[in-house]
């Protein structure tokens, strides 16, 4: 396969390039606009999450328990709004907060007292999923969903300048609040990773530990803080579910989001602006999902249906794994190259880098 | 002596993360304005009590009263079992869940974090739902006869010999591949398997609830089923059988499964422990690179131990099918064997006898759970009391630290070296 795509390496990319215009040709001018409207749309928890996942991972955390702090945050959300009937975007605030405490306190428990990761992710979502609907019923008195007219779902905001524009301004205006953060998000989290010291630290400590301590970094400290920002975002992500596109909490809403977010980090190869256009992907397959549903002379079956954002998932690990390893394998045999050039030096009687 | 103080060191921290959990609980249930006392009375009661059971002393000596007269007799809670014992209804329940966290152990063992036993339980449910209904009545319509009753004794006993044999193998062999599967990619691809098997997980639950709600539904029911089992099929319950008259196991579907499952249980035991290929994978997961220097191929062990894990799981399915429900209905997964065997796997630390301990006091407080929905607080709180516990238990390193805090450290007996070398 190596030699295949070591000689055949400018064709294929051509290929792969046109395909991939191809496919973006046939989704924009294909699909109805309210389809990848809505598929925008839902791509926000994807984006988010896979935000909080590339943080938590940069600083050599895998952080696991997305899923149950996007819970928790759709939770908080739906239940400050409860009490207070204050404006939605207090629910969002409160839910990043939630978010953040909740990760702050994984981040203790993970690096004070040394619980195994996955052991805790585990428990941590084990006990959000059980702990939301406890307190649904127990505090609110409700079976399955929340919901209240003092709960309201986030307003649109109409984007001044770019809603006159005839097709993008009906594709990227008329969303709310939450969407536009998360695009904000995007950029933030690249400046903060590749354009500050603190970035520079977290990075460090992700690819090396050690090194990064013998330089006087404080390991401890900035995994807490990448964790703590982490819950942060995936608490805005589950706010973005449960008022942004309805006004209720339903039991288990994140319905595995979480988990397809750090597959979507991972395909990005944690990088945060291909991390935003894989998760455009995974919004499409849903918003599909939803589409096709919608269409009962079709003759589709709904579970099927259901499954699609997990089959693209599936797809999207297979890719990313085959990607990973091409990288590596054209490294090694660079590397191999490399090292047969230094041995020829050698036998030649220089000293390996000594100059030419 | 030594073997006892062993025995209360491996015991001590389950035993405080238990108390712990509870204790922690018990904030939740205050905040719900319920006494945690009542609560967990109540829990303990639904879940291992006999019936009738109000208090802590009744589980364990209970005063039964006497229908006849009204007078009471006092005997020992485990045996009563008038109106069929709670403690059979546990292991009815327990033996799924016995399987599936001997599975989630043989793929930890290997270094696998699987958490697929969920999506292989429903494949193998699914299978033999399908199988255990099709295949009695194509031997039917091969042998001329119209159903069960018609049919002569001799295929009959024939049959009750062969068809869950078949049943088993068919689903212990779609689990084995289900598994296979992100085991494979995990060898080949280094895809994490923690996160391929939770979606492989959703995609098996939207598959199996697409093939009971559309292909195999049998009737316009409510809720969509499959066609119940063929008698032949059916591994029969003790209550129908050998035990027709014992009442401890009246209500109770507890049958050859559980047999079934402790023989898992111990091939298990065998296979980790003492056979090679058992080596190779505990080898593989402890160093990856000094098994491969050792000679030993830790792909191959890998998928071994994902597919011995995989027809475990599946195993687990067909006991919840043809042992228990005898028909696959929608959404017959609610309660999540299989993720509950993985909890089960994690709390006994992979000890193959604390699967057996742990699964039934697990089963116990499933059911003392859903009971107690019907009072104040809802069965959640059994998770959240599971998963206080599985934290406590983690924290095992940080809870010994303290431990030895509060209890002063014996003194030391100085190091025989130390000695010689001064007298010398």
């Amino acid at each position: 396969m190596i030699s295949f795509i070591e000689t055949y390496q400018r064709p294929l990319r051509i290929v792969a390039i046109i395909a991939g215009v191809a496919v973006l040709l046939l989704i924009l001018f294909g699909l109805p606009i309210n389809l990848l409207q809505s598929s925008i749309r839902l791509s926000t928890p994807y984006v988010l999450g896979s935000l909080a996942a590339l943080v938590a991972s940069r600083a050599g955390v895998l952080n696991l328990a997305i899923d149950g702090k996007m819970l928790f945050g759709a939770f908080i959300a739906v239940a400050v709004l409860f009490h207070t009937g204050y404006d939605p975007i207090v629910g969002v605030i409160a839910a990043t907060v939630a978010g953040g405490v909740l990760g702050l306190i994984f981040a203790v428990l993970y690096l004070r007292i040394r619980i195994n990761l996955v052991i805790l992710a585990i428990a941590v979502n084990l006990f959000i999923a059980n702990a939301t609907v406890y307190f649904m019923r127990t505090l609110y008195g409700a079976f399955g969903t929340l919901a209240d007219p003092s709960i309201r779902s986030l307003p649109t905001i109409d984007l001044p300048i770019i809603s006159g524009i005839p097709y993008v301004g009906q594709l990227l205006s008329g969303h709310n609040i939450v969407v536009y953060l998360s695009w904000i998000m995007v950029a933030v989290v690249w400046i903060i990773l590749f354009r500050t010291q603190f970035g520079r630290h977290l990075r460090a400590v992700g690819e090396n530990k050690a090194a990064a301590e013998s330089v006087g970094i404080n390991i401890t400290r900035v995994q807490i803080f990448a964790l703590t920002v982490s819950g942060m975002l995936a608490g805005m992500a589950g706010s973005f579910l449960s008022i942004g596109v309805l006004s209720q909490f339903v039991d288990n809403m994140t319905d595995g989001r979480g988990w397809t977010a750090i597959t979507v980090s991972l395909f990005a190869f944690e990088q945060p602006v291909p991390a935003f256009f894989t998760s455009l992907f995974f919004g499409l397959s849903e918003a599909l999902s939803f589409y096709l549903q919608g269409r009962p002379e079709l003759q589709l079956p709904p579970d099927l249906l259901l499954a699609l954002p997990q089959l693209a998932t599936i797809f999207a690990l297979v890719l990313v794994a085959l990607r990973i390893r091409t990288s590596e394998l054209l490294k090694r045999r660079d590397f191999a190259g490399q090292f047969g050039q230094e041995l020829e030096k050698l036998r030649q009687g220089k000293l390996a880098g000594a100059g030419d | 002596m030594n073997f006892l103080r062993r025995i209360l060191d491996s015991i001590s921290i389950p035993v405080i993360a238990v108390l712990l959990g509870l204790l922690a609980s018990s904030l939740f249930v205050l905040l719900a304005n319920v006494s945690p006392i009542d609560t967990y009375q109540q829990l303990f009661c639904e879940g291992f009590g006999p019936r009738g059971c109000q208090t802590f002393g009744d589980l364990f000596i209970f005063q039964a009263p006497n229908e006849d007269d009204g007078t009471t007799t006092t005997v020992f809670s485990p045996l009563y079992g008038s109106g069929g014992s709670r403690l059979a209804l546990i292991l009815e329940q327990a033996t799924p869940l016995i399987l599936t966290a001997l599975s989630a152990t043989v793929a930890f063992q290997a270094g696998m974090f699987s958490i697929g036993m969920n999506g292989q339980f429903v494949m193998g449910a699914i299978t033999v739902g399908f199988l255990g209904v099709w295949l009695p009545a194509q031997i039917y319509s091969l042998a001329g006869v119209a159903d069960y009753e018609s049919a002569p004794e001799l295929l009959r006993t024939i049959m009750h010999l062969i068809v869950p044999l078949i049943c088993i193998a068919a689903a212990m062999g779609v689990g084995a591949f289900y598994s296979w599967i992100p085991g494979y990619l995990k060898v080949r691809l280094n895809v994490n398997e923690l996160i391929s098997t939770i979606i492989f997980n959703a995609i098996a639950v939207q598959l199996v609830g697409y093939l009971v709600n559309f292909p195999l539904r049998s009737d316009q029911n409510n809720i969509a089923r499959t066609a119940r089992i063929d008698d032949t099929a059916w591994l029969i319950p003790f209550n129908r059988t050998v035990f027709a008259d014992v009442e401890w196991f009246s209500g109770a579907r507890v049958g050859v499964g559980l047999f079934i499952a402790l023989i898992a249980a111990a091939l298990v035991w065998f296979y980790l422990k003492r056979t090679t290929a058992g080596y190779e994978q505990r080898m593989t997961r402890g160093s990856s690179l000094f098994a491969r220097f050792g000679g030993i191929s830790t792909g191959k062990a890998t998928l071994r131990a994902m597919l011995i894990s995989g027809a475990l799981s599946g195993l687990a399915g067909v006991i919840a099918i043809l042992g228990v429900e005898r028909r696959v209905v929608d959404g017959f997964n609610q309660t999540q064997t299989g993720f509950d065997g993985l909890l089960i796997a994690i709390l006994a630390r992979e000890a193959i006898l604390g699967i057996l301990i742990v699964a039934p006091i697990f089963a116990g407080l499933n059911l003392g759970a859903i009971n107690l929905q019907f009072g104040d607080l809802p069965r959640q709180l059994g998770g959240i009391i599971i998963s206080f516990i599985i934290l406590f238990n983690a924290m095992e390193d940080w809870l010994r630290e303290r431990l030895r805090g509060i209890f002063k450290p014996r003194p030391r007996p100085e190091a025989p070296e130390a000695k010689e070398v001064a007298a010398s």
